[in-house]
């Protein structure tokens, strides 16, 4: 088996309003798929589509080849979600909560419930009704990490943690790649989606706008320049491709569509490059450029 | 220290606006209300006294407070209304007030709105001193209300002067309340916590006042405020000496919140939170396990709770005879049998024990929408486990209501009786209604199934099934009325002859309920408030 998130044209109304329109996607197995876009894009619908919660109105999805609406409590033996924003029993404590959680999955044997609330540092004697928002998705990160799954699906994982607990993420999401298991990430924070995805798909009003590597999307986004010349620049303005001019004193900044870089470069050469600087563009640029390019 | 309270005071006012006008309507309404209908209730000086002999037993005692009258052959109407009354108003604002001081202390401090508050130029006790006047306000309009209310009904017995006392006690206790309330507040640093333990001080005032009233210990009864209030025997001796009391607890009592808050910080609290279990038991492992765990606690206080008050009826058995015939409104309803009493009984009971079954029931929709019950079901759990744990729980009530009802009115009424009604006859008049119970469950997982939003209308039902049949008797509401609900198709046993036919298409269709609610609940979108 090497797919193991399959969805064909599914589409999903509420009411008259379409959250998702025919989307496809396809996650191999074994590898760390990044779902981006922005609020009300479509991801967490997508993503409890697959987790059997809300019923597509039309389309197929499949997890490990096996429909996620009627197969969903087979498919659920076998995968580990986070929500980005969990709802806890407040009168329980986080590590009832972690245990009971646990124990759903059917997993009674061994597992890193005490290694990872040590690596989170999360306090489980005290009840959900206390935790602030991090300690919430902490609670929701343990119980999903703590018994091995072959896929993970992360909604907005590391809202409301701090950078040290990111990294902590992180490193565990690394591990599980390593294991050979398949992640499938939905996630605001792009340098997060940039430092561990293999491949993106970005959507937008409920239609993917484009999948691919971040190799193969980087084509459509701009490298910033930023240069220091003898002379002044001349006729920048006139060559095709660029972007938000900015100019102080013999020091120019620039964006070039990566596909222009040769011609520009070769320009800049004529008046004597001192310095130069360029920025690979950055998934934050490649989702800007988007919104830009279909608002425009 | 108290900088901008009034800025507090309005927040809380806009924020309150619709609950704090319900309360007061609410109340007034019974009070005002009560006195105008109490007023044709008993026409003659002997029926007044005969009235006021029949409440001298001592589980009329414990639950309306002592008899003091001033001559028992020339009771007024008045009298007889503060008998009935005091207490019970007393028990509704000490509710209100619990409920006010904790949402607007403990509770928005948990929410983390004072930390918001507290950063803007206001005293370090404005908070609670905004609480403090706005619950002062409103038992202020309280009793002006009641006491207006009550003077300009008109009612012979009910003066002037009872009415301003009567409104007096029960905003002077209401304010004691909101103070206990404030300490309590200020010592738990749960906003749960601090609402169970001011309701659970306020069920220990009900019973110290009840032994202490029963047994004639006064002592243990002015320990109580509930007991005091209760001393001040409005539009009789009209005793002003509570209400002073009550005013001076008040006030030392709210000095004392004052104090605890100054020296305490924000989010704290004077004793710190217990830290709990850092694993789960054995019972927490599995969906309907963690339903028991939820609904435990409610499950035990609802048995207790249907239990004492199917005793409460069953002790007025005793007296029931005498007092049936010396009432006219009872003797309208009753027709002088005890055991049409049963029966009237039994509805009562068993509509009040639908309640809990529709909570048991719809905390399954109350988990879904507020996104608990995604976390069970992304896992290996699938959506019919998911709701046949509150089903199960439920069900199960459907058949312990009935049960504890006849339990308790049997506890209640054997002692008292001279000729004790069997147990056995009991269960056959309470079980009877089980089939009823069941099919108000099948409403509600049918809602549950199909019309997730509209869950409140099994709410609803039940309202209109008990103004139906509560009241049904004594204004000849129409039958078909009444057939409109479950329990009117049940026979009312004893008087009634058993009939086989409705209980089995009741139980038939609660079933086809039930398979339809949990189908429904399979196919359709799992709904969160996000």
């Amino acid at each position: 088996m090497n797919e193991a998130i399959s969805i064909k044209k599914l589409s999903k109304r509420f009411g008259q309003f379409y959250a998702l329109k025919e989307i496809d996607m396809r996650v191999k197995s074994g590898e760390i798929f990044g779902f981006i876009g922005p609020n009300g894009a479509g991801k967490t619908t997508t993503i409890r589509i697959l987790l059997g919660i809300l019923k597509a109105t039309s389309g197929t999805a499949t997890i490990f080849g096996k429909d996620v609406w009627t197969d969903a409590v087979q498919i659920h033996k076998r995968l580990a979600y986070v929500p980005g924003d969990i709802s806890l029993w407040p009168n329980l404590t986080g590590g009832e909560v972690i245990d009971y959680l646990i124990r759903l999955r059917g997993c009674n044997g061994p597992n890193r419930r005490a290694e990872l609330i040590d690596l989170f540092d999360l306090d489980p004697t005290k009840k959900c009704r206390t935790y602030s928002k991090g300690n919430r998705q902490k609670v929701a990160l343990i119980a999903a990490l703590a018994v091995d799954a072959e896929l993970y699906l992360f909604d907005e994982p590391t809202s409301g943690l701090d950078p040290l607990m990111e990294k902590t993420f992180q490193d565990q999401v690394l591990r599980i790649k390593e294991e050979g298991k398949t992640v499938l990430l939905s996630s605001h924070i792009l340098h997060e989606v940039e430092k561990l995805c293999d491949r993106v798909s970005i959507i937008k009003d409920g239609v993917i706008i484009e999948t691919g590597s971040l190799a193969e999307l980087r084509h459509l986004t701009r490298t910033r320049i930023s240069v220091e010349t003898e002379q002044e620049i001349a006729g920048l303005e006139t060559l095709e491709g660029i972007h938000d001019i900015r100019r102080s004193n013999n020091k120019t900044d620039f964006s070039v569509d990566t596909t222009r870089t040769n011609e520009v470069l070769a320009h800049l050469t004529q008046f004597g490059v001192v310095k130069l600087a360029s920025s690979p563009p950055t998934l934050e640029d490649l989702f800007l450029s988007h919104y830009e390019n279909t608002r425009g | 220290m108290f900088a901008n309270t009034a800025a507090l005071c309005r927040l809380i006012f806009r924020r309150d606006r619709i609950s704090m006008l319900l309360w007061f309507i609410g109340l007034t309404v019974l009070v005002v209300g009560f006195g105008s209908a109490i007023k044709d209730m008993y026409p003659s000086a002997v029926e007044r006294s005969i009235a006021v002999e029949a409440m001298k037993n001592p589980a009329m005692i414990a639950i309306m407070g002592p008899v003091n009258v001033e001559d028992i052959t020339q009771v007024s109407i008045g009298e007889i209304y503060a008998l009935y009354l005091t207490l019970w108003t007393a028990l509704f604002v000490a509710a209100m007030n619990i409920l006010h001081m904790v949402r607007h202390t403990r509770q928005d401090e948990e929410a983390g709105y004072l930390e918001v508050v507290r950063s803007h130029p206001v005293g370090r006790l404005s908070n609670l001193a905004s609480a403090f006047v706005t619950a002062l306000l409103l038992n202020g309009a309280l009793a002006l209300a009641m006491s207006i209310g009550l003077a300009l009904l008109g009612t012979e017995g009910i003066d002037l002067a009872g009415s301003l006392l009567y409104g007096a006690a029960i905003g002077a206790v209401g304010m004691v309340f909101a103070a206990i309330t404030a300490i309590i507040c200020q010592i738990t640093s749960s906003a749960r916590t601090a609402q169970a333990l001011s309701f659970g001080y306020l069920a220990f005032d009900f019973v110290l006042r009840a032994i202490g009233d029963v047994r004639d210990i006064d002592l243990l009864s002015l320990l109580s405020p509930l007991g005091i209030v209760v001393r001040i025997s409005a539009f009789g001796a009209n005793r002003w000496w509570p209400v002073l009391v009550l005013g001076a607890l008040a006030i030392t009592g709210a000095a004392i919140a004052f104090w605890l808050s100054a020296i305490r910080d924000v989010d704290a609290g004077l004793i710190p939170a217990r830290p709990g279990r850092s694993e789960a038991s054995a019972q927490l492992s599995s969906p309907a396990g963690l339903a028991w765990r939820l609904l435990r606690v409610p499950a035990i206080v609802w048995a207790i709770s249907i239990f004492v008050l199917g005793m409460s009826y069953g002790t007025v058995m005793g007296d029931l005879e005498g007092f049936i015939e010396s009432n006219e409104v009872l003797r309208e309803l009753f027709t002088g049998d005890p055991m049409q009493f049963i029966t009237y009984v039994m509805i009562v009971l068993t509509i009040t024990g639908t309640i809990p079954i529709l909570q048991f029931i719809l905390k399954a929709r109350s988990q879904e929408n507020e996104g608990y019950a995604e976390n069970t079901l992304v896992r290996a759990a699938s959506r019919t486990q998911q709701l046949a744990g509150y089903f199960l729980i439920a069900a199960a009530a459907c058949v312990l209501v009935p049960f504890l009802n006849a339990l308790g009115l049997w506890a209640g009424s054997y002692p008292v009786m001279k000729n004790p009604i069997p147990l056995l006859t009991m269960l056959k008049a309470s079980m009877v209604y089980a089939p009823a119970l069941l099919f108000m469950l099948g409403v509600a997982m049918l809602l549950i199934g199909f019309f997730p939003r509209q869950s409140i209308a099994a709410w609803i039902y039940l309202g209109y099934a008990f103004i139906v049949l509560y009241f049904g008797q004594l204004f000849n509401v129409p039958e078909w009325l009444a057939k409109l609900s479950p329990y009117g198709y049940m026979p009312q046993l004893p008087v009634d002859e058993y009939r086989w036919l409705p209980i089995f298409v009741v139980v038939s269709l609660a079933l086809v309920m039930f398979a339809l609610g949990f189908i429904g609940h399979r196919r359709r979108d799992m709904e969160f408030i996000q």
